[in-house]
């Protein structure tokens, strides 16, 4: 088929992990030019972004979210029976989900500058996570989709136990523990859906496998609820939310926005493509156990939206305030899952989109802060008068906070809107409406802690904790005002990027 | 049965005891370590040829078999020794003990010809000589530097419960033969023997008890742990991979070869040893706190993974999936052997610099030496089981899963979801290690000793976990049996 897109695919794939490894292997070879490495990694994020731009402008400008993909590729078999395929391929689904994750990472690669050591492991696992993430978007076989998400793993749970605040060891711990033990979970349900399916693990063959095998409602309830573990746990939502503030709040600020913006979506990503549209074909999700199954998931946002954002409100550390938004925010996508109708996939998808560009903005501003005051301090209470010492700063931070809080022409605001109406709009909602409204009350108490920490950081009295500080390096403030625009974009002209999510949910209903 | 038949059949075997001797004289007359060294290697590198000279059965006999399983065990075994060999010419090289070398190649090569008679014995008296000569010159092995306390110990130790473990699995083939009146497979697979039940589980209790001696399955392990903290660390390695690779040969042979008709009686005991060795062995390794203990405990829960093939076989009734499952196994082993020596040739390294395996003398070793530390990192993965970083490790993993899983049965569930919750325990410990490897701070000062020859192991190990996991096609992984 369009095998030009895939070879360009490939190469959008693999250039990262080449360059991993030659940095890694040789990048000590090269000490006495100090930014040799940092400019490397920037020059293959940079030209990575390039390409899926281009990749963008070539296919999906039209606004068509078909699927681009080439024809499977065997790679190991066993007589025919358990067969792994090579395949990868994009759609409406996985392309907004592709650029995001090159804004995300050029601007995270930019804005760790500021490490200085041991430069070329740091770059090398950032290369590493990234190929990571890429392949997690982009593959169309279960084993494969598998090997990437727990590829993200490694490389991360170095950059938070390497480079991460005190607290490191114990963050870092706990978010490898969590994830590998949910994902592995998460394979039991691979396995239960390769011995239900044909004997493959292609994502595209047991889609139509399912919806000829007349497979039994209770059986996929089994699959979906087994995967639903591995994907919320990096989703992460209540109850198993418990990692995201420590990993945050330990991370570096890059690993954290890389973190916030990336591997959270993963967790959507993988319950949208493996939950949901495998077995789209199949009429399961409009069925009993179907409808039960997005309760659940209703029920389970409404309360990862309410909860973490009363936790948020009396929270001291920016960081840590941050993470618990990120949960909150994150329920919004499952609101969307769970009214299972056009407006709400593409609800979903744009969430993802919105909030992974506005919270490593959040996240890194927060990095700024701890590294000019002079305690390198995050709590809310010491730090005040932003706005006065660090005025670009300080009005980005305004920015991000009312794009965060959903203010209308900012990104948040579209995705939350288009949630709602989809919820409104679903088969839940006349017998469930007073769950929806306590998950429409949340906004309210999002946007009043972010007015709080607002406040109090930005135009609160000046203390003596940033006395000192020198406006923010160009490597600082540059990646928010990336981010920043691409808020201002989606929230302005959402059609810019929603043309392909429409054109695929509606394909999928 | 004529003499090319038999020439060509046991060529290896010949081959290996013509290099003792070799070995022997050269320990006499030429007295040089390096060629000691190069003999053994060669020995072995001829020996892997010889295997593939014969195929199937020898005329008018039917006591040996040389069909794949042997060539795949046999090479295997053959191809762990080789790198054991580099480990123990690193490993060997104080004054004191560098005459030894040559009685260590030799023991060591011995223990080879055992293993290839276990791999191609159908008999149970063959199977059980080699098995045998295997045991005996590793003992010798583990004794070897009797002058430290802890080595003798060690020594003492395995002796006595590897005498005890003998004598159990004599007992059981003792009463095996009572029971069905033969001892070659073939006849004791078609003999009927259904009205002595007492018999056939005696019998089978007493054959798993002395292969789970053998084999460090819980509650059988209590000398594993103090054996790898006693012996010399390269005497540890070709214990965790020539011997393991001999001891589930054995264990297969025995089970899945002779007594397959007899699974209800020891599929039982298989399946709870299994899971407390994947619980126990993984929750002991937290605990402890020198590398090689970890190691050990390492080794004892990787045994039961790989010991969940004995279920997975004998719970499916398709011939197909019967040999996936076997395969499965094999796959692990492999990557077992891999891992195994790669890590232990890293300790290995950093006892002979340091002088002791505690963990803090691991910090810093990625900064201080790449290879090492990126090789040590690679093989504890795989023995985590990561995708991908993991190389072979995860694949066997992942196998053995999917072969539980095929046999759809409540038992084999348990058994996958106990390896999977097994393999996150590990986590905890494998990971603690890695940590250390790459703290930069407080690193020991002294720079570390390495050679030319361990590096050489780590990288091919390394490189080959990484790379067979990609030769799905050009390795098909399913027709090793």
């Amino acid at each position: 088929m369009s095998s030009d897109a895939i070879n360009l695919l490939q190469v959008i794939l693999y250039l990262p992990l080449g360059f991993s490894i030659l940095i890694m292997l040789f990048g000590r070879l090269m000490p006495e030019k100090k930014n040799m490495h940092k400019y490397i990694a920037t020059g293959v994020v940079f030209v990575e972004t390039v390409l899926t731009f281009t990749l963008w402008f070539w296919k999906f400008l039209n606004g068509s979210g078909e699927m681009i993909t080439d024809d499977p590729v065997t790679w190991f078999s066993v007589q025919g029976q358990f067969k792994v395929t090579y395949q990868i391929g994009v759609d409406g689904l996985s392309m907004p989900l592709l650029l995001l994750s090159m804004i995300v990472f050029l601007a995270s690669v930019v804005s760790s500058y500021y490490i200085h050591d041991r430069e070329d492991l740091y770059y090398g696992l950032f290369l590493m996570l990234m190929t990571g993430v890429i392949g997690t978007f982009i593959t169309l076989d279960l084993f494969l989709f598998f090997i990437f998400w727990e590829v993200t793993l490694v490389p991360m749970f170095f950059i938070i136990a390497i480079w991460g605040g005190p607290n490191k060891y114990y963050a870092s711990f706990k978010f490898f523990i969590y994830t590998h033990l949910a994902s592995l979970v998460m394979l039991i349900g691979i396995f239960y859906m390769y011995i239900n399916g044909d004997g493959s693990f292609n994502m595209i063959t047991l889609r139509d496998y399912f919806a000829t095998s007349g497979i039994s409602n209770g059986l996929i309830m089994t699959i979906f609820f087994l995967v639903f573990v591995g994907f919320v746990t990096k989703f992460p939502q209540v109850p198993v939310h418990t990692w995201l503030p420590d990993a945050h709040v330990q991370a570096p600020s890059p690993g954290s926005a890389i973190l916030a913006g990336l591997l959270l979506k993963m967790g959507g990503y993988g319950l949208m493509r493996v939950g949901f549209w495998i077995f789209m074909k199949t009429s399961f999700f409009t069925s009993d156990e179907g409808k039960l199954v997005r309760l659940t998931l209703l029920v389970i946002a409404v309360i990862s939206m309410f909860y973490p954002a009363l936790i948020a409100l009396k929270q001291q550390d920016l960081k840590r305030m941050i993470a618990y938004s990120s949960i909150s925010h994150m329920g919004v996508v499952l609101i969307g899952l769970a009214a299972f109708n056009e407006t709400g996939f593409v609800a979903a998808i744009f969430m993802m989109v919105a909030h992974g560009v506005i919270s490593p903005a959040l996240f890194l501003l927060s990095g700024i802060i701890e590294h000019n005051t002079k305690s390198h301090t995050r709590i809310i209470d010491r730090v005040g008068g932003l706005a006065e010492k660090m005025p670009y700063s300080g009005a980005l931070f305004v920015f991000m906070g009312f794009a965060s809080a959903g203010l209308p022409l900012l990104a948040g605001f579209v995705a939350e809107f288009l949630a709602f109406s989809s919820i409104f709009r679903s088969d839940l909602f006349p017998s469930y409406q007073v769950i929806i409204y306590v998950g429409v009350l949340s906004i309210i108490i999002t946007a009043s802690y972010y007015l709080w920490a607002m406040m109090r950081v930005v135009f609160g009295k000046s203390g003596e904790e940033l006395e000192d500080s020198t406006p923010a390096k160009w490597w600082e403030i540059g990646p928010i005002y990336l981010l920043a625009f691409f808020t201002l974009l989606f929230g302005v002209v959402p059609g810019v990027i929603q043309a392909v999510m429409n054109d695929w949910a509606l394909s999928i209903f | 049965m004529t003499f090319e038949n038999t020439l060509s059949a046991f060529l290896p075997v010949y081959i290996l005891v013509g290099g003792i001797v070799l070995l022997l004289l050269s320990d006499v007359f030429v007295k040089k370590r390096g060629v000691s060294f190069g003999l053994t290697v060669v020995t072995l590198f001829s020996a892997i040829l010889g295997v593939y000279a014969y195929d199937g059965a020898l005329p008018g006999d039917g006591n040996f078999f040389f069909g794949i399983f042997y060539r795949n065990f046999a090479t295997l075994t053959l191809f762990a020794s080789i790198f054991v060999a580099f480990l123990i010419y690193h490993d060997f090289s104080d004054d004191m003990l560098s005459w030894d070398l040559g009685v260590v190649y030799t023991l060591m090569l011995l223990a080879n010809a055992g293993g290839l008679l276990v791999a191609s014995a159908t008999n149970l008296i063959p199977l059980y000589i080699g098995f045998e000569l295997m045991a005996i010159p590793n003992y010798g092995m583990v004794a070897y530097k009797s002058k430290e306390r802890n080595a003798s110990e060690a020594a003492m130790k395995i002796f006595i419960l590897g005498a005890l473990a003998t004598s159990l699995t004599v007992f059981g083939l003792s009463l095996l033969y009572g029971a069905t009146g033969s001892l070659q497979f073939n006849t004791v697979v078609a003999s009927i023997v259904s009205d002595v039940t007492a018999l056939k589980l005696l019998a089978s209790f007493m054959l798993v008890a002395g292969v789970s001696f053998k084999l460090g399955l819980v509650p059988f392990h209590w000398w594993i742990s103090d054996v790898y903290a006693g012996a010399p660390v390269s005497i540890v390695s070709f214990m965790a991979a020539t011997t393991k690779v001999i001891g589930f040969t054995f264990a297969f042979q025995l089970f899945l070869k002779a007594i397959p008709n007899w699974s209800d009686q020891w599929v039982f005991a298989f399946t709870v040893l299994t899971i407390l060795t994947m619980i126990i062995g993984n929750a002991l390794g937290v605990l402890q706190r020198r590398v090689m203990r970890i190691m050990a405990y390492s080794s004892i829960a990787q045994a039961g993974y790989i010991a969940v093939t004995f279920v997975n076989y004998a719970l499916v009734s398709d011939s197909n999936d019967k040999s996936f499952a076997l395969a499965a196994g094999f796959i692990q082993l492999i990557a077992v052997v891999l891992l195994k020596i790669s890590a232990l040739s890293v300790v290995l390294i950093v006892v002979k610099s340091y002088g002791s395996d505690d963990l803090s003398n691991f910090r810093g070793l990625f900064t201080s030496n790449p290879i090492v530390g990126l090789s040590f990192m690679f093989a504890l993965m795989g023995l985590m089981g990561v995708p991908l970083l993991g190389g072979l490790g995860f694949l066997g993993k992942f196998l053995i899963v999917l072969a539980a899983i095929e046999a759809n049965t409540a038992i084999s569930w348990t058994l996958a979801i106990v390896l999977i919750t097994g393999s996150v325990i590990s986590i905890f410990y494998y990971m603690r290690i890695i940590n250390e490897v790459m703290v930069k701070e407080d690193a020991p000062e002294k720079p570390l000793k390495t050679s030319v020859l361990v590096n050489f192991v780590l990288i091919v190990l390394t490189l080959t976990n990484l790379g067979l996991m990609f030769m799905g096609e050009v390795i098909p992984f399913y027709k090793l049996f």
